[in-house]
């Protein structure tokens, strides 16, 4: 009997220990009706889209793409400008990137389809201006999404609407459209979206689109379309596709384009401001333009040190980046290394540097710093120049000793690029160079800051970035990862750019309002104004020079079909500073950045291939790019 | 154990088939006339029961067969010759005297061990019997290897069982181990090899368990492990289709007056480390830059580059006026220890008996700070009660504590910069040890070895198991037994990691000043806790027995649920106190404030499955068995909830057939079976509800307003047809033993087939439809290969010795492959996978090593860039489709890449008098390995090189200009610093290795000595594992992981800079009281 109770309880115990149900669904899975239904859940289906948009942001790489959750989100160094010149340093040359990385953000764009087709029938869930809201937002979205697709490949497949996954495998082939439906697709969506969304008044919510963020990206948009329309019909490579319209838009519809770009940008007018919130400083304020929050913002995308997924298992985009620690030297950071470096080249847009005496012989400068007097305080607020000084620490760039200097630099130039960098049999030579270690008679031979020729982790232009840098930080919260600035992805001075370039390729009345248009830039730059003889060449390079770093650069000279010829074997140059221990004095030397990389571009990079994958798997996508 | 399986294996039958059968059951009782009972029991020479042995009458040939406990009884009369038979054993004949209990100690023939009880799926089986392809590794034979890591212990000792130890690293347990290839790693969304492979099922006392369970097992507390590779394993249904290795513990033996023994052993161990990479010194970094700088034509110096590095600065450190620093030097140590101490006792009488266990293991590390460091405990208490009549408990507990202490630094970023560094650099500013240098990315190996600055992660892990068994005969039915088992499981995994902020100087000679750049800032502490509980209950019937002295029955049949809970969180602070605890976090900085939980570790999840087998034979000769298990999971679509998966496996004894017996002695062929499987089984592993529709939050999302929001994202395109992949195994084999076991062994053929490997159907699905798929079964492949086993036992005169040899060979082909339709017919030649083998390598195949600029210009096929940039010592390589010019195209397969192909072990075992000896070799071959980074070229990222790269191409001059087609050169194996690296199969590189892993020398001290101080044995030892390692590659040990595939986990070889292996040298001694 006493066996009986020992299995009856033991029985009991195992039987009690397993009454588990086969229905157990895995936590944190939220239903359809769940998701549109409840506005915290249709904000974060919002916060989902934003966090996909394709933002060339401080973290993406022109080879790469969007490095929302890639290890190489730290690299902030690998540029788009660093292809086009503007910068060099990193890549090898344009060839490294100018074919793109096989971008095709379908799924996200089904997202947004999602959206727009499901919200409005739980449309009774909120207010119709909250649908509305979103919904413009949505549109937003999409035709940011298209024009980040249009401008690397031409035309494309437009998909509307949320595609059956049952539907049939032929219909499933989506075909190719025009470059120019596309962009009439774009304009269409951006009208849609400032048609939905209501005016935010003085509360620009940041990090998502607001009403006139609309217009200020069609105006961008409207502006490739036309000068596509009026450049490429002179240059380019003859396919297929363009037979067919896929790639290239007739001339003849160039001025629609100008004209809504110019429009568009029109509607902006009055919603933003040319930030002044420095003045008078020019430069300081340029500077904090790019640091403090203001009402030339369009659209952000912002960061923070405590996003949750960060690093995790799904990294998203709203982590800290690295601009800080990647962008200038070791010593003003806490981390990383620097590998991108404007070039003279940039700098020179805004006039040569005074560095030559008219007789040919370098101008002495007591003082490194002293080089930057009477300089544009735009170009000072975005590079920094030797002997500028960042959270108390002078960058104290420097090439090398000489003894004593005589002649033309021109004539040195010839010579001393090939001396050996020698710093022990200094007493028979009269230039000395060396790497980081090197001293000579109690003095460091290159700067702390550079330049360097055997890494590439300090300058060797003579420049460093300064536009986005913040100041402010103490050098020990400059390491990888630690930077919150938030990316300004439209602001109101490109508006103005887009229509001053509209306008004057719209030419006739138009043309004053160019004029002042750059002459707002001009002035909030604290540069001379432009005068009424002014050409599209000065409106362009004021484009240049208001946007630099800003990832506008690559894909202006491509629009505008000018890449072939501005990166012909191009090689780029440096400022190098060098001491003249015998005189006390520095020089600066105009030579070829120290590891001569060589830009070129092929005409047919004035469109991407499309994605080899999916040729593969749609025969519908063919013809691909002409060059291709 | 034995005792316990035995009934384990008792039969259950359906009850009709017990209705049929019964009758003879019955008819049997009535055997004898006029004969009293007569009892025995019979053991072995080690006193241990012999369950199952045969005891027959000589003359009417009727008998039965022995219980767990080896006892039995049978009626006889005085004069009755009773004979007693077991297979490995010679027979005992014994003349009944009439109301004797007898006791026969039975005698093994020479090295046979047909009787050993093998542990299989739910049950035991004599080996005799094991139709399977079924491999044991006893307890005795696996702790002849040393090692802090069970698995790898088992290293060489069982064919088919392929295993990698990838490093030593303390607390690591980073050992890639599969069953016969099965388990390969699958691809995800993008066709990439995601991963790991699978490992295969470990069943802990019937308790499936994790792989790293299995390493931090205290050896001693192991009785034997099973490693189940064929259909045999599929009566662990869904989960068993990757190889089952069951482990079972020790339980307590059954001494006449109750005694226990107490043994308590010791083992100190030396760890050596394997191919610690060498870097160069300052005069050879210099002289390498140089070349370099001369060689470089990649970034289009459109002239020779100047110099870095002049002769006078270079005479400066050859002259040692200044010193160069060997980073790796200056942080690791040549030799580490390892300690193990161990203490059970064992005992018990016929009512209970009981095995106690506790393990203490510690285990330092290369680095002279020794801040990685490792420490266990274990613990055991296995007892089991006779609680009354037919009525039997067992209670198992046992459980570990772990702790893994490190610096805050990856491991592998530690060699990275040991191994780059410049050696011109020194550690410490102005060489004052104050102040830690600043070096690039803020790596300065010195201190990020060191805990006290960068900070001490804690990794800490606790496990218990707690195990209730109870075993009832049901009376009325012989053979027939209730069984019920429930099993708890906890696990923590609690972690702390300390980030710390710390300074980094450079020193400035014209100020002699010291600045200080603060580097980790802010110092964090995270805290991370995991959570699981599972708990398993067991309900089964349980049949066996012989009928008509001729059909033996087994038969099982059970119930089994699971369930299965994991939870866990973390949180991090930013701390400014220097106190590293949460308390103390900067409340002002939100910053660095996270709290966050791993949804991947929220589980919960209930698995139900009912399981049958039955086993026949006839005499020993004919043999059969069935089973079949049905398996549930909460994991699975309710579409796809329960799945089927039987096996049968048939033999035949062709030894105990009579017209084998005339035709060759028994004695000359004792064992000859010939066994055949075929099983369908399962793998879940790569299901995670994909049969859900709807929304994952929260997911990615995005800033806004300045605070984050998380996003929801859509989980796909539900698949409820999704299930898990099926694999088809079919083994045929065959076991013999020849002259009593002087020479035994066994082959094994298997195929096996995988079908429904999830995938997702991407590949022909156009992007544009942007449909976000779940996966669905579409893949295939199979893997098909041998296993080769041979022994040898002999004793001449006092030696007894033992060899015993393995061979596993495996291959994996891919089945169907869903691909996107290739773009050419050449693309379909190079990346279509349908069946193709897998793990194949593409690479350009070496030419050579041009030797002249003669060669050169007279060298017609363009290397690249019209081989204007050639220098002599470069590497060429073959066009092979003759198109003048190498490039893409002319990539062939040229190895195969990963875990080896095939495997192979060699034990050799003797004794003399007091003294034994065991040596194991263990070897692969059809391996290949390519190194990276530093290991595959100099001055990367243009840092340092190691010192092998020394040995290269370059000019006899060191001034002279390479391009100069008069300049002298010195050959080398290498090419100039700054050529392209070896690519090809000249980088790839036959890993083919054989290695002593273990080698061990006892003792034992005379027991005529030990007896009067109260101690029964002493042994001491010496032992060393790795000793020396045969292979033909240079520079690292050959399973130490080099590139990985560009699709694969990167983490598998850390770009070659993982934790390198070791070798150890132990001492050590078993004391038994």
């Amino acid at each position: 009997m006493q066996k009986i109770n020992y299995i009856a309880v033991i029985l009991a115990v195992c039987l009690l220990g397993s009454c588990h149900k086969l229905d157990l669904a895995p936590v944190g899975v939220i239903s359809d009706e769940n998701v549109f239904s409840n506005a915290n859940a249709v904000k974060a289906y919002m916060a989902d889209i934003y966090a996909n948009l394709p933002i060339e942001d401080f973290v993406y790489e022109p080879n790469q793409g969007f490095m929302a959750g890639n290890g190489g989100r730290w690299q902030c160094f690998y540029h788009t400008d660093a292809i086009d010149g503007e910068m060099v340093g990193p890549f090898g040359g344009t060839g490294d990137a100018a074919q793109g990385f096989g971008f095709w953000p379908y799924d996200k764009i089904r997202v947004i389809n999602v959206l727009i087709s499901k919200l409005p029938s739980y449309a009774s869930n909120f207010t119709a201006d909250q649908v509305n809201e979103w919904l413009g937002e949505a549109y937003f979205c999409r035709a940011y999404t298209y024009f980040a697709l249009v401008k690397r490949y031409g035309g494309v497949p437009i998909v509307r609407t949320v595609i059956d996954p049952n539907a049939s495998a032929a219909s499933l082939l989506v075909p190719r459209d025009k470059e120019e439906d596309v962009y009439n697709f774009i304009a269409s969506d951006f009208d849609s979206a400032y048609a939905l969304m209501k005016d935010p008044g003085n509360s620009v919510p940041q990090g998502t689109a607001s009403k006139y963020a609309a217009p200020a990206y069609k105006s961008r948009a409207m502006l490739y379309a036309g000068t596509i329309a009026r450049y490429g019909s002179a240059n380019y490579v003859d396919g297929d596709a363009r037979a067919k319209g896929f790639v290239g838009i007739p001339a003849a519809d160039a001025n629609t384009f100008f004209q809504a770009a110019y429009d568009a940008a029109k509607l902006v007018e009055g919603h933003f401001t040319l930030y002044t919130g420095g003045y008078p400083d020019k430069q300081q304020n340029y500077v904090d333009l790019f640091l403090k929050p203001n009402n030339e913002d369009i659209f952000l995308r912002q960061y923070t040190q405590s996003d949750p997924n960060t690093g995790g298992p799904t990294p998203d985009n709203g982590g800290p980046h690295s601009w800080d620690a990647t962008m200038t030297c070791r010593i003003m950071t806490a981390d990383g290394l620097s590998r991108a470096y404007p070039s003279e080249d940039f700098v020179e847009r805004f006039g040569a540097l005074p560095i030559v005496n008219p007789d040919g012989t370098p101008t002495r400068f007591s003082n490194r710093a002293d080089l930057m007097q009477g300089l544009e305080p735009r170009l000072l607020a975005t590079v920094y120049f030797p002997g500028a000084v960042l959270r108390g620490i002078p960058f104290d760039v420097q090439r090398g000793i000489y003894k004593t200097f005589t002649g033309s630099a021109a004539q040195e130039l010839q010579n001393n690029l090939t001396s050996p960098n020698d710093v022990q049999n200094g007493a028979n030579i009269n230039l000395w160079l060396g790497d980081i270690n090197a001293v000579v008679n109690g003095l460091d031979v290159i700067g702390r800051a550079g330049v360097s020729t055997n890494g590439d982790d300090l300058t060797r232009t003579g420049f460093y970035v300064r536009k986005y840098v913040d100041y402010n930080k103490a050098a020990s919260s400059c390491g990888l990862y630690q930077s919150t600035q938030s990316y300004i992805d439209m602001r109101y001075a490109e508006v103005l750019l887009n229509r001053a370039e509209a306008a004057m390729e719209l030419g006739g009345a138009a043309l004053a309002d160019a004029l002042s248009d750059i002459n707002q830039i001009r002035d909030r730059a604290g540069a001379p104004p432009a005068t009424a003889g002014m050409t599209i060449d000065t409106v362009r390079n004021e484009r240049c020079k208001e946007l630099a770093f800003e990832h506008q650069y690559w894909w202006d000279i491509r629009r505008w079909r000018t890449a072939d010829q501005v990166l012909n074997n191009r090689n780029m140059y440096a400022m190098l500073p060098y001491y003249i221990t015998s005189e006390n004095k520095y020089i600066f030397l105009k030579q070829l950045e120290p590891f001569k990389r060589t830009y070129n571009f092929q005409k047919n990079w004035y469109y991407e291939p499309l994605p080899g994958g999916e040729l593969g798997k749609n025969s519908h996508l063919f013809p691909n790019n002409p060059g291709y | 154990m034995k005792k316990l399986n035995f009934f384990g294996r008792a039969a259950w039958l359906s009850a009709i088939l017990c209705l049929i059968l019964l009758r003879p059951l019955s008819a049997q009782k009535t055997e004898g006339g006029g004969p009293s009972p007569f009892k025995g029991k019979i053991t072995n020479d080690k006193g241990e029961p012999l369950a199952g042995a045969s005891v027959r009458h000589k003359n009417s040939n009727k008998g039965i067969t022995t219980d767990t406990y080896g006892e039995f009884t049978i009626s006889a009369k005085p004069g009755d010759i009773i004979v007693i038979s077991f297979i490995g054993y010679a027979e005992v004949s014994h003349v009944v005297a009439g109301g004797e209990n007898i006791h026969v100690t039975m005698k093994p023939v020479s090295g046979a061990n047909l009787n050993d009880v093998i542990v299989v799926g739910y049950g035991t089986q004599k080996k005799a019997n094991v139709l399977g392809a079924v491999s044991v590794v006893k307890a005795e034979d696996l702790v002849v290897t040393k090692n802090e890591s069970v698995v790898n212990m088992l290293s060489g000792k069982v064919p088919g069982l392929r295993i990698q130890q990838m490093s030593s690293e303390p607390g690591s347990f980073n050992t890639q181990f599969d069953i016969r290839g099965f388990g390969s790693a699958i691809n995800d969304a993008s066709g990439n090899v995601t991963g790991n492979p699978t490992p295969p099922l470990i069943i802990i006392d019937g308790v499936p368990r994790g792989s790293g369970d299995l390493a931090r097992m205290d050896p001693s507390e192991i009785d034997n492990v099973s490693v189940l590779k064929d259909a045999s394993a599929a009566i662990y249904g869904v989960k068993a289709a990757n190889g089952v290795i069951l482990v079972t513990t020790k339980r307590g033996g059954r001494n006449a007056n109750g005694k226990f023994n107490i043994t308590y052993s010791v083992n100190q161990s030396w760890q050596q480390f394997l191919d610690v990479p060498d870097p160069v010194n300052a005069v050879q970094y210099m002289e390498l830059w140089n070349e370099n700088a001369q060689r470089n034509f990649g970034n289009n110096v459109t002239g020779t580059a100047p110099k870095a590095y002049s002769d006078s600065t270079i005479a400066l450190y050859a002259s040692g006026k200044l010193h160069s620093t060997n980073w790796m030097k200056a942080i690791t140590r040549p030799l580490a220890p390892e300690t193990q101490h161990n203490l059970n006792m064992s005992g018990g009488n016929d009512k209970v008996n009981y095995f106690f266990d506790l393990g203490y293991l510690t285990q330092g590390s290369l680095f002279k700070t020794n801040s990685i460091n490792y420490n266990r405990w274990n613990f055991r208490s296995n007892v089991n009660v006779n609680i009354t009549k037919g009525l039997r408990g067992a209670a198992l507990v046992s459980g570990y504590t772990d702790t893994k202490n490190a610096p805050n630094s990856a491991v592998w970023t530690i060699f990275k910069y040991a191994e780059n560094l410049v050696p011109t650099d020194q550690p410490y500013a102005n060489n004052n040890p104050k102040y830690p240098s600043l070096e690039p990315d803020n790596a300065n190996p010195v201190v990020m070895t060191n805990s006290d600055i960068v900070g001490q992660n804690i990794y800490k892990n606790k496990n218990f198991q707690g195990q209730l068994n109870l075993e009832y005969d049901i009376p009325g039915i012989t053979g027939l037994m209730a069984k019920a088992m429930y099993n708890y499981g906890y696990s923590v995994a609690d972690n702390t990691i300390v980030n710390k902020s710390f300074n980094l100087y450079t020193y400035d000679q014209g100020t002699q000043t010291y600045n200080a750049t603060l580097v980790h800032s802010p110092s964090t502490v995270q805290r991370q806790y995991y959570t699981n509980t599972n708990t398993l209950m067991q309900l089964s019937l349980n049949y066996r027995h012989q009928f008509g002295g001729a059909h033996n029955v087994t038969g099982l049949v059970l119930y089994e649920e699971g369930y299965n809970t994991g939870d866990n969180f973390q949180a991090q602070e930013s701390f400014s106190l220097g106190l590293p605890y949460l308390f103390a976090g900067n409340a002002g900085d939100a910053n660095y404030r996270t709290v966050g939980q791993d949804k991947n570790g929220l589980v919960n999840l209930v698995t139900r499955s009912v399981v049958g087998r039955l086993d026949y034979d006839y005499k020993g000769r004919y043999l059969a068995e069935f089973s079949f298990r049905e398996d549930a999971s909460s994991k699975f679509s309710p579409l796809k909830r329960w799945g089927f998966f039987p096996a049968g496996l048939i033999g035949w004894r062709l030894s105990n057939e009579p017209f084998m017996e005339s035709l060759i002695a028994p004695n000359v062929l004792t064992n000859l079976k010939i066994r055949a499987s075929y099983g369908l089984l399962g793998d879940d592993q790569a299901l995670n509800y994909q049969w859900i529709s709807g929304y994952n939050y929260p997911g990615p999302g995005a800033v806004i307003n300045g605070s984050y929001v998380s996003g929801v994202n859509a989980l796909g395109v539900p698949n409820l047809a999704l299930t898990w992949m099926q694999s088809k195994t079919f083994n045929a084999g065959v076991d013999f033993d020849l002259f009593n076991g002087l020479i035994g062994g066994s082959f094994d053929y298997f195929i096996r087939k995988r079908t429904g490997i999830p995938f997702f159907p991407t590949a022909q699905l156009p992007g544009t439809s942007g449909i976000q798929v779940s996966q669905a079964n579409l893949n295939g492949d199979k893997t098909n290969g041998i296993e080769l086993v041979l022994t040898h036992h002999h004793i001449i005169r006092k030696v007894s010795y033992t060899i015993s040899g393995n061979l596993g060979v495996s291959r994996i082909k891919h089945g169907y492959f869903e691909e996107t339709r290739a773009a050419s017919q050449y693309d379909q030649y190079k990346n279509s996978l349908t069946d193709r083998y897998s793990n194949i390598w593409w690479g350009y195949l070496y030419g050579g090593q041009f030797s002249s600029y003669s060669q050169i210009y007279g060298y017609n096929i363009n290397t690249g860039a019209g081989n204007q940039s050639v220098v002599p010592g470069d590497y060429y390589y073959q066009d092979i489709n003759h198109d003048g010019v190498i490039d893409a195209k002319d990539q062939v397969p040229i190895a195969t890449r990963d875990l080896p192909i095939v495997n192979f072990g060699l034990t050799l075992g003797a004794s003399w008098n007091n003294f034994d000896i065991s040596v194991l070799l263990q070897g692969a071959t059809d391996y290949h390995v390519q190194f990276a980074e530093q290991l595959a070229a100099p001055l990367q990222y243009q840092r340092s090189a190691l010192i092998e790269f020394m040995n290269r191409w370059h000019t006899a001059d060191p001034n002279a200009n390479m391009f100069d087609p008069n300049t002298v050169w010195v050959s080398g194996n290498y090419p100039t610093t700054g050529s392209p690296a070896a690519d090809g199969s000249k980088a790839v590189q036959n890993a083919t290795y054989m290695r002593i892993k273990t080698l061990e020398i006892g003792y034992a001290l005379p027991k005529k000595l030990l007896g009067k101080i109260g101690i029964q044995n002493i042994r001491i030892y010496i032992n060393s594992y790795n000793l020396a390692t045969l292979t033909g590659m240079k520079y690292s040990d050959p399973e130490h992981p080099g590139q990985v595939n560009n699709n694969q986990d990167w983490n598998i070889s850390q770009g070659g800079y993982l934790y390198p292996l070791n070798r150890t040298f132990s001492a050590g001694a078993a004391v038994s009281f």
